[in-house]
């Protein structure tokens, strides 16, 4: 019989967003908690009974009571899943930590906090071996006891982990290193991996999911949930990708030489996502650019940012020219002057001033627009 | 423009009128001396061209002479090759007239003079260009500073002048006016000491500075939170193995078990203590029986041997006792003859000391008599003298009047007519005075009216005057004679010289008292109080004297006898006694001793007898005695055989400090479990408190909110801090080009100043600032400010300077004159030349005028001199 179940990973319950304004900032971290009812709803829709998450439910181990039981609640009202918890290093399994504490409440049936390492009977004939993490960071591989875990015979062994995978990893993870043929090793069928907030595939046997609310600009695949089936012991796993979440992070660079180049890249924004009110962006513009032209490209992000729920444009890295009819200039030998003096600058790449001379020169320009116009 | 001629009337000293003519339009030179009125003329030509003829300020004011007067100033002066004369009289009936001498018609009067004139002027110098260049007296060593400190319009005729030999330089306004945006949103943001304080920098710094300290103490927190799990983490372990009951049990009867056997031992000890308790006190009775019998012994033997030696004593007493009777008998008489001799030596002393008292007494007796005589004498003379009216003072006063009154009287007569009698022979006597003939010869001085009767003839009335002087001299003399009279009277004579024999008389009296007072104070130097208390004393000694009143008549040598016969057996008796009472104290001494020792030793025998008791138990108590020692022997010897006993079995002082040490790690260890499973709780209860404390304020969550906040908080400054940058460097560059600017505007000056600075400094260069001030002097490749140069240096280079505006003014169309009054006041005589020759060269190009009152000094310059002149004055106008 085929078993089936949902793996996801890293959602950082209680993450606040305040490096964006508060309006953005809000709706960013309901997200975080309401991806948990769409989680619920596709194992749902898929007749999946287990989820299990591999590490990180919570962003941090020193946590209010309120956020501590914000997911219980979603969770418990999805009683057809049985929702398997594991510590990972944001919520280590510690003395008085959270699982401590969220064992200390009354937790429904469907949840289960995996914060002992050892085999767990998912359901008849498949085992879970969880590595729950006592600590942000851990020298010893929190794994390796799986190779000598004992299950049934025939009984499919499914690993749960969170860390990294050796010779991978980022800053933003955890440094707990995990052995990449660990599935192997260990005679896993499978191996639900946390901690790469992207989706990713190490081996036939081995998977990041993802975070399924994506909570930085990403050079990966966030916002997606992996639906698992296994026929048989030994059997290869078939994953399917799923996505769940509601907002869209994208990062975007630019290289521009005149105003006629952003009507290619609206388009290009506008395939990120089919509603623009889902999508958080961050758009880099730079390349040289005639000066009068600055005043349109700025009028045109201001035009795109009402669009987005969010738009973080970065124009420092336009550096404008000065033609020399310019007409705000031609008014004043000394601001003629004054625009070559910074665009000479602002055209020296080796000149470690070339931006500050860029932003001079833009002022300039604005200044003597103002100027001109008696504001 | 060139000045041809000036004229004034009723301007300063000038009350007359003057002229000065035929300026040449080149280098013109007016010299002459102090007060010849050439700052006059300047101050007056200055008011014509920029005052109209009826302005009333300070500069009319100052012109118009002391006496009154309106002041007149009129010039001929060529403009753009034509002539014209402008005439304007200041003052209370002011007028103006301007002329056009090439057509000889007055073109314009009064007001529209004025605008005419100025119209004219305007053309080529205003008051700007005047003011650049013309140099009043006293000024000359100001460096020009255009437009300083107000805006006189100096700087726009100068940029003018430069702007029409270079391409347009424009904007100037606009560029300034981003300039002060950029300065504006710069001092917003920045002073030169930081971020300006409550701006918007410094906000953004204080804000992410606070974010910073409250993330870094939300940080605190959460590391606190895992510092405290950690710690409960290896507390929970530790309290595994030291806190579970079982162990604090088998701790507990571990110690227990060892405190029983260290209770045995300590009994075991407590026992040998009382064993050897035991054997001191027999020992220590042992010790005293010994004792009690040893003395029962010796007080035995002592008993025999006192009463043995008090009867040796008691035979010896019988004869010791008369020894001493007869001794005391020998004492008692020589002590008896000493006195007695004693009594007698005192009475004959004194009977003598009477007799040498009774003498002095009848001495200070007679003296005392004598001196109270002499007192009675003393005090009769004393008031006698006292009520004598004829006083010294009185005398001397007396003397005084005469004396004064003689010379008021003499002068009386002095003021007085003097009549003397010279009698025709045959005519004596026949003038008389109060009916009494004047003889010939007579002289009589006419103090007072005097009436001298000629018989046969008739009478003369002589009267001395009314003076005022004769009036005061009689009245003084009235005083002088009532005073004479009065003392006369008092003292109670009739002339002076009576008085002077009563003052005569008294001082006599007085030489007698003084003898009496002295023969007083040698009777009784001490007074009489002191000589009745002598005698007084001496009756008293007498008194307390014992002795017969008849023997004070004996003989003073039967006195003298008795006395030493009495001495020299007194003298006897007194060395024989001591051997006599010696002898008596040895006798009864000897007797004492014995009686003494007798007494003792029947006391003694009391005693023992009462130690001992009574002769018939006394050897049934030395049975008993001996008997005690015996038993206490066998005591002591029991005793000591037990503690030996115990000693045997009692462990060593090694094992029993082995055995405390093993109680005390018993009890310790047991203790230091406890203690710790204790503190171990307590320890665990307060670190769950502390992580749920933390835990439930939601710090982590905090910690990351504060974390984004920070984040956009650094995004801020960064952001603040590169518009920062960016305006540092926006104002950099304006300032680059304002400097190119400036430096261009000034090239023009720079130039024209070149050929004139080289004239007098050779190789040289000006430096000018924005508002064509001269900055600095470059020569030899150094730059030297201005100020720091000497008094003629500065004065040269402000003419110099002065010359560049005129040229450039020149070259611009507008050749204004300079003029100079009284330059180069600090140069030397080198220099001047030098001058000179930059002064001849400029006026190829302008005119110039030089007012100088320094003809010699001046006398190198070239130019056309000038003076003044009457000049014929027309008011009609």
């Amino acid at each position: 019989m085929t078993v089936r179940f949902i793996h996801t990973s890293d959602w950082q319950i209680g993450k606040p967003f305040r490096n964006f304004e508060e309006r953005v900032a809000g709706k960013l971290e309901a997200a975080r908690i309401s991806v948990i009812d769409r989680i619920a709803r596709i194992a749902g829709d898929r007749h999946v009974r287990n989820v299990l998450v591999a590490g990180d439910v919570y962003d941090s181990e020193v946590i209010a009571h309120v956020t501590l039981m914000q997911p219980v609640h979603r969770m418990s009202r999805a009683e057809h899943v049985t929702w398997w918890l594991l510590p990972g290093n944001h919520d280590p399994a510690r003395p008085q930590g959270v699982w401590q504490r969220l064992k200390a409440e009354d937790l429904p049936d469907n949840i289960r906090v995996l914060d002992t390492p050892r085999p767990v009977e998912l359901e008849p004939g498949v085992w879970l071996l969880p590595a729950p993490l006592v600590a942000h960071s851990v020298a010893e591989d929190p794994t390796a006891w799986m190779d000598h875990a004992k299950t049934p015979a025939g009984a499919v062994r499914i690993g749960l982990a969170h860390g990294s995978v050796r010779g991978f990893g980022s800053a933003q993870e955890s440094s707990v290193a995990i052995d990449s043929d660990r599935a192997q090793k260990a005679g896993l069928d499978y191996l639900a991996l946390g901690d790469w907030h992207g989706r990713r595939r190490e081996n036939a046997r081995t998977y990041y999911s993802g975070t399924p609310e994506p909570d930085r600009f990403p050079d990966n695949a966030p916002g997606s949930v992996l639906v698992v089936g296994i026929d048989t012991a030994g059997a290869e796993p078939r994953v399917e990708d799923v996505e769940c979440a509601s907002f869209v992070w994208a990062k975007r660079d630019y290289a521009i030489s005149a105003t006629d180049d952003l009507a290619a890249i609206e388009r290009e924004i506008g395939e990120l996502t089919d509603d623009p009110g889902r999508l958080i962006l961050r758009l880099v513009l730079a390349g040289r650019i005639a000066l009068q032209d600055i005043a349109s490209v700025e009028d045109w992000c201001a035009t795109l940012e009402a669009k987005l729920q969010f738009l973080k444009a970065d124009l420092s890295a336009l550096l404008p020219f000065c033609d020399d009819d310019y007409a705000v200039f031609a008014e004043s030998n000394e601001l003629a002057q004054s625009a070559e003096f910074l665009s000479g600058i602002a055209a020296d790449d080796n000149d470690p001033r070339q931006g500050i001379a860029a932003a001079a020169l833009m002022r300039l320009a604005a200044l003597a627009r103002q100027e001109m116009a008696g504001d | 423009m060139q000045i041809r001629a000036l004229r004034v009337f009723e301007v300063g000293r000038f009350c007359e009128p003057v002229a000065v003519e035929g300026f040449s339009g080149g280098l013109d030179v007016l010299a002459g001396p102090n007060e010849m009125g050439k700052s006059t003329l300047f101050r007056a030509l200055q008011m014509l061209l920029t005052l109209k003829h009826n302005s009333s300020g300070d500069a009319v004011k100052r012109l118009t002479p002391y006496g009154g007067g309106q002041p007149l100033v009129e010039a001929d002066l060529e403009i753009e090759g034509k002539l014209w004369r402008i005439s304007k009289r200041y003052g209370n009936r002011p007028r103006a007239q301007l002329t056009d001498l090439s057509k000889g018609r007055v073109v314009a009067r009064g007001a529209d003079a004025d605008v005419v004139f100025g119209e004219l002027l305007d053309v080529v110098v205003g008051p700007a260009e005047l003011g650049l260049v013309w140099v009043g007296q006293k000024h000359a060593l100001e460096m020009p500073r255009p437009d300083m400190p107000k805006d006189r319009g100096e700087r726009n005729a100068l940029t003018r002048a430069i702007q029409g030999q270079l391409r347009s330089i424009t904007g100037t306004t606009s560029a300034d006016a981003v300039r002060a945006r950029v300065k504006a949103q710069l001092d917003d943001l920045v002073t030169q000491r930081g971020p300006r304080k409550g701006g918007r920098y410094d906000v953004a710094l204080e804000f992410q500075g606070r974010l910073r300290q409250q993330v870094e103490e939300a940080q605190a927190g959460v590391a606190s939170v895992q510092s405290a799990q950690a710690e409960l983490d290896l507390l929970l372990g530790r309290f595994a193995e030291v806190g579970h009951p079982d162990v604090l049990n088998a701790l507990e009867l571990a110690a227990a078990g060892s405190v029983e056997e260290l209770e045995r031992v300590e009994q075991q000890r407590l026992a040998l203590r009382q064993a050897q308790d035991e054997v001191r006190i027999r020992l220590k009775d042992q010790e005293s029986s010994h004792e009690a019998l040893k003395r029962f012994r010796s007080d035995q033997e002592r008993l025999v041997e006192i009463g043995r030696r008090l009867s040796d004593v008691t035979s010896r007493l019988p004869a010791l006792i008369e020894a001493a009777e007869t001794a005391t008998a020998e004492e008692e008489k020589a002590r008896a003859d000493g006195v007695r001799l004693s009594d007698q030596q005192n009475q004959l002393q004194q009977l003598m000391r009477a007799r040498n008292v009774a003498g002095r007494l009848a001495e200070r007796a007679m003296a005392l008599s004598n001196a109270e005589r002499l007192e009675q004498e003393v005090a009769v003379e004393a008031e006698r003298m006292r009520s004598d009216p004829a006083t010294s003072e009185r005398i001397d006063r007396l003397k005084q009047l005469d004396q004064r009154r003689q010379l008021v009287d003499e002068r009386i007569a002095a003021e007085s007519p003097a009549i003397r009698i010279a009698y025709e022979p045959g005519a004596k006597g026949h003038v008389r005075l109060h009916g009494e003939v004047l003889r010939d010869g007579a002289e009589v001085i006419a103090t007072e009216t005097l009436t001298l009767e000629v018989p046969g003839i008739g009478r003369i009335e002589v009267s001395p005057g009314g003076a005022e002087s004769r009036e005061r001299d009689l009245t003084e003399r009235a005083k002088l004679v009532a005073e004479w009279d009065e003392l006369l009277a008092a003292v109670g004579a009739e002339d002076l010289s009576g008085a002077e024999a009563l003052l005569a008389e008294r001082s006599k009296r007085d030489r007698a008292l003084s003898l009496s007072i002295a023969e007083l104070r040698r009777v009784a130097p001490d007074g009489l109080v002191a000589l009745r208390s002598d005698v007084a004393d001496f009756e008293a000694q007498l008194g307390m004297l014992e002795f017969e009143h008849h023997d004070l008549e004996a003989d003073d040598a039967d006195l003298e006898r008795r006395l030493k016969e009495v001495a020299t057996a007194l003298t006897g008796a007194r060395q024989t006694y001591p051997g006599v009472a010696q002898s008596a104290k040895t006798a009864q001494a000897a007797l004492a001793e014995a009686d003494a020792r007798a007494t003792a030793g029947r006391q003694q025998m009391a005693e023992l007898e009462e130690l001992l008791g009574p002769d018939e138990v006394r050897a049934e108590r030395l049975a008993e005695l001996e008997a005690r020692v015996a038993a206490v022997d066998q005591d002591a010897a029991d005793a000591l055989r037990k503690v030996t006993a115990l000693q045997q079995v009692l462990p060593d002082d090694d094992a029993l400090r082995t055995l405390k040490t093993r109680v005390e790690t018993a009890r310790r260890d047991s203790e230091v479990a406890c203690a710790e499973a204790v503190r171990l709780r307590e320890r665990r209860a307060a670190l769950i408190a502390q992580i749920e404390a933390l835990t439930n304020s939601g710090i982590g969550q905090r910690l990351a909110e504060l974390e984004g906040e920070l984040q956009r908080a650094d995004g801020a400054v960064a952001e603040i801090k590169a518009e920062i940058d960016a305006l540092e460097l926006l104002r950099e560059a304006l300032q680059a080009a304002r400097d190119t600017s400036r430096e261009y505007l000034m090239a023009p000056l720079m130039e024209r100043v070149k050929p004139y600075l080289e004239e007098v400094f050779g190789e040289a260069q000006m430096l000018f600032e924005e508002g064509f001030a001269a900055e600095s002097l470059i020569r030899g490749g150094e730059v030297e400010v201005i100020d720091r140069l000497s008094d003629g240096t500065q004065e040269q280079l402000a003419i110099l300077v002065r010359l560049a505006y005129a040229l450039l003014l020149a070259e611009h169309g507008k050749p204004v004159p300079l003029m100079l009054d009284d330059p180069l006041a600090y140069s030397d005589a080198g220099r001047i030349s030098q001058m000179f020759r930059s002064l001849s060269v400029a006026s190829r190009h302008h005119q110039v005028v030089v007012l100088t009152c320094r003809e010699q000094a001046f006398a190198e310059l070239e130019g056309t001199r000038v003076g003044l002149s009457p000049w014929r004055v027309d008011l009609d106008w």
